[in-house]
């Protein structure tokens, strides 16, 4: 499987699933409990026969001996299919100028990790991008390769513009993982993601941070957003102080607002090392 | 050139480095950064100060030094050094009475004066003299080369020819007679901030007597008469006629066509006005006086006061004028308002005798014995030359055009500053 620079960080994953945090709901078979009754081997339970229901799955042998028609259940098992939507705003690329860090590398790198990890556990795994110059859709799929197609648009996407992430929310009851940094339309998301929420399915934000914005640098300087080049602030030692206190502000009652929702939020700073943070987020009882 | 206070140079040249420092700090806009986070930054006055390794706004900053310098340097008072040698001597020439021989005295004081010197001569009075005049310099009417203003003209000189020197010498070329040195002359001589060499001269002290005063009188028994006879011979070598009439009353007896050096108007005395009373008579040279307390008569001498050039040689006691000089030419009258009784021994007294003959004395005064060494040892001293840099900056730079030339310089640079700045902000 051709995943050009992600190797290492495969290698470092591989073994890692990625289990639903709840049942999912019944599909084709896979690694994830679901919430239906199926045929497996594993006993559950008994359940009386109904008309309709298939006579090869009645317990002959319970009706020898009550002279009761039961139905043999079992615990299915299903997949769940994951979505990572991916932005790739302007601001995504911060700092720019440096291919060993930055939002976005990390941003990719924990995509192609978690993605490697689901696909693992024989769920499909799609990617949508969503960036100034337009939306990339990759469809689900557990084919093999999906990781490395995954990559190549990955590569071949430069963060440009801003793009709402929003609409992009799948309707399905399926795992849905954001990579973002929260800058962009975050109400709208967290809005959208309640839907999904609600729908039965599986929300996950990744808040990409970069270093240099948590400890912006001593010298004086002209802050501009680069998604709004009309914002421009001025982050001098008079107003460092201020900033930190009202991004930390910001992050806390991003955390605490998805936390309310239902959404596992994970912030990750981009030092972080992706094969940390990604088994800190597929395994969140063990990483703690 | 040379700077007499050189500490506002010094002062304006590191005002002028905090200039220079100050065009290292630019309170510029910072410069941009991309930071997708700004919108957390709170809204604040965007301009920041930052050090530059290179001045900004070099014209703004060079205008601004050369100001602060050329107002340093003005107040630094610049003289531009004259030519000359590194020591300069200034000479005082005693032309008083006292000098024995005027002309070895000026060969004296010219092989002393030398180039760039300067020429204080004195004798009751002290003024400075061009170099070139020493040859012809005459000797003056005073009877004492008086030492304390001669040291005022010399401080005065000395600032003078400082400019350019290392060191000023001073010179005095006197006899140094009784008077020449009063109560100020100490505090003159502690002024000078150096040492004082002195060459004595021979004096011409008036200790030889002439022949005696005469007196013209219509008294048949005038009680001046003995006390002339007393006196004898004066002091000084002058000679003296007393008119015993009032001046009104005297005619053809100018003091110009008068065969006499001193004429002394000293009337009779009614009896019937005197009254007692106490009157001193001073030498016109300050160095003696005598005084009289006996009956005597206040005579008038107001009107001969009110004359040009005259000046009181006695006073009774309540300050009132006794006696009036007035001089006449080369010589002098004098008046004398102290009437003497005709009658009683008074001028056959001692004091009396001293209050004539101080009445008598040459119109400049009776020259002194010469003062002993030990008593002028202590002007001279063994301290170095006086430093110039002392003497020319304890007197004002009289005439120095630079200070302001200098100043109007700086206001021309700080006018054209403020539309530098106008031109840059615009």
């Amino acid at each position: 499987m051709p995943v050009g620079p992600y190797g290492a960080l495969l290698d470092a994953v591989r073994g890692v699933r990625w289990p639903a945090r709840r049942p999912v709901p019944g599909g084709a078979p896979g690694a994830h409990q679901a919430r239906s009754r199926g045929i497996a081997p594993e006993f559950a339970e008994y359940r009386p026969y109904r008309q309709g229901d298939d006579t090869r799955r009645i317990d002959w042998k319970l009706l020898a001996r009550s002279d009761r028609a039961f139905i043999r259940l079992a615990p299915d098992q299903a997949i769940l299919g994951t979505t990572f939507i991916v932005d790739a705003s302007a601001s995504m690329d911060f700092p720019g100028g440096s291919a060993d860090a930055g939002k976005w590398l990390l941003a990719k790198r924990l995509v192609i990790a978690l993605a490697a990890a689901a696909h693992g556990g024989a769920d499909p795994v799609g990617l949508i991008v969503a960036s100034g110059a337009g939306v990339q859709r990759l469809a689900p799929r557990t084919r093999r390769g999906v990781i490395a197609e995954m990559a190549r648009t990955l590569d071949d996407t430069r963060p440009v513009g801003s793009a709402p992430l929003a609409p992009l929310v799948p309707a399905s009851r399926s795992r849905c993982v954001v990579v973002t940094d929260c800058l962009g339309d975050l109400d709208a998301l967290r809005a959208a993601l309640a839907r999904h929420r609600a729908r039965g399915g599986e929300a996950h934000v990744l808040h990409v941070v970069a270093r240099a914005e948590l400890e912006p640098a001593a010298t004086a300087v002209m802050a501009t957003d680069p998604e709004d080049p009309a914002c421009q602030r001025p982050l001098l030692a008079t107003t460092r102080a201020a900033y930190r206190d009202g991004f930390d502000a910001f992050r806390a009652e991003t955390a605490r607002a998805m936390l309310i929702d239902g959404v596992h939020y994970h912030e990750v700073v981009d030092d972080d090392a992706p094969e940390i943070v990604v088994r800190r987020i597929v395994m969140p009882v063990m990483a703690r | 050139m040379t700077f007499l206070s050189p500490w506002p140079l010094l002062l304006s040249g590191a005002v002028a480095l905090g200039v220079v420092a100050l065009h290292l700090l630019t309170t510029r806009r910072p410069p941009a950064a991309v930071l997708p986070t700004a919108r957390f930054v709170p809204l604040a006055e965007a301009r920041a100060v930052a050090r530059t390794s290179r001045p900004t706004d070099l014209l703004l900053l060079a205008l601004r030094v050369l100001a602060v310098l050329l107002i340093g340097a003005a107040f630094a008072r610049p003289v531009f050094d004259a030519a000359g040698p590194a020591v300069r001597t200034v000479v005082m020439l005693d032309i008083s009475r006292a000098v024995a021989d005027p002309a070895a005295a000026r060969a004296l004081a010219e092989t002393e004066i030398g180039e760039g010197g300067a020429l204080v001569v004195f004798d009751s009075a002290a003024r400075e003299l061009p170099l070139d005049s020493l040859a012809t310099v005459g000797p003056g009417r005073g009877a004492i080369g008086y030492l304390s203003p001669a040291l005022v003209v010399a401080r005065r000189a000395a600032a003078r020819i400082a400019r350019g020197a290392d060191s000023v010498r001073l010179v005095l070329v006197s006899p140094l007679v009784d008077g020449a040195l009063d109560a100020a002359t100490p505090v003159f001589r502690a002024a000078w901030p150096g040492r004082l060499d002195l060459r004595r001269v021979a004096a011409a002290t008036d200790t030889a007597r002439g022949a005696p005063a005469t007196l013209v009188t219509a008294l048949e028994d005038d009680p001046l008469a003995p006390a002339v006879a007393d006196v004898g011979g004066l002091r000084g070598g002058h000679r003296v006629r007393i008119v015993r009439e009032s001046t009104g009353a005297v005619t053809g007896v100018a003091a110009g066509a008068s065969d006499a050096d001193v004429v002394v108007y000293w009337p009779a005395t009614f009896e019937d006005s005197i009254v007692p009373a106490g009157v001193t008579a001073f030498d016109p040279a300050g160095t003696g006086s005598a005084t009289i307390v006996a009956p005597l008569a206040r005579l008038s001498v107001d009107a001969a006061a009110a004359s040009d050039g005259a000046r009181v040689i006695a006073r009774w006691n309540d300050g009132t004028a006794a006696a009036v000089q007035v001089p006449a030419g080369e010589n002098c009258v004098r008046y004398v308002g102290v009437g003497v009784p005709l009658s009683g021994d008074l001028t056959l007294r001692a004091p009396f005798t001293r209050f004539l003959e101080t009445l008598l004395a040459p119109c400049n005064g009776v020259v002194g014995a010469p003062l002993a060494g030990s008593d002028v040892d202590w002007l001279a001293s063994t301290a170095p030359l006086a430093s110039a840099a002392v003497l020319a900056a304890s007197s004002p730079a009289q005439g120095d055009r630079w200070p302001l030339i200098l100043l109007a310089i700086a206001t021309v640079l700080l006018v054209a500053e403020v539309f530098a700045r106008r031109r840059r902000i615009e």
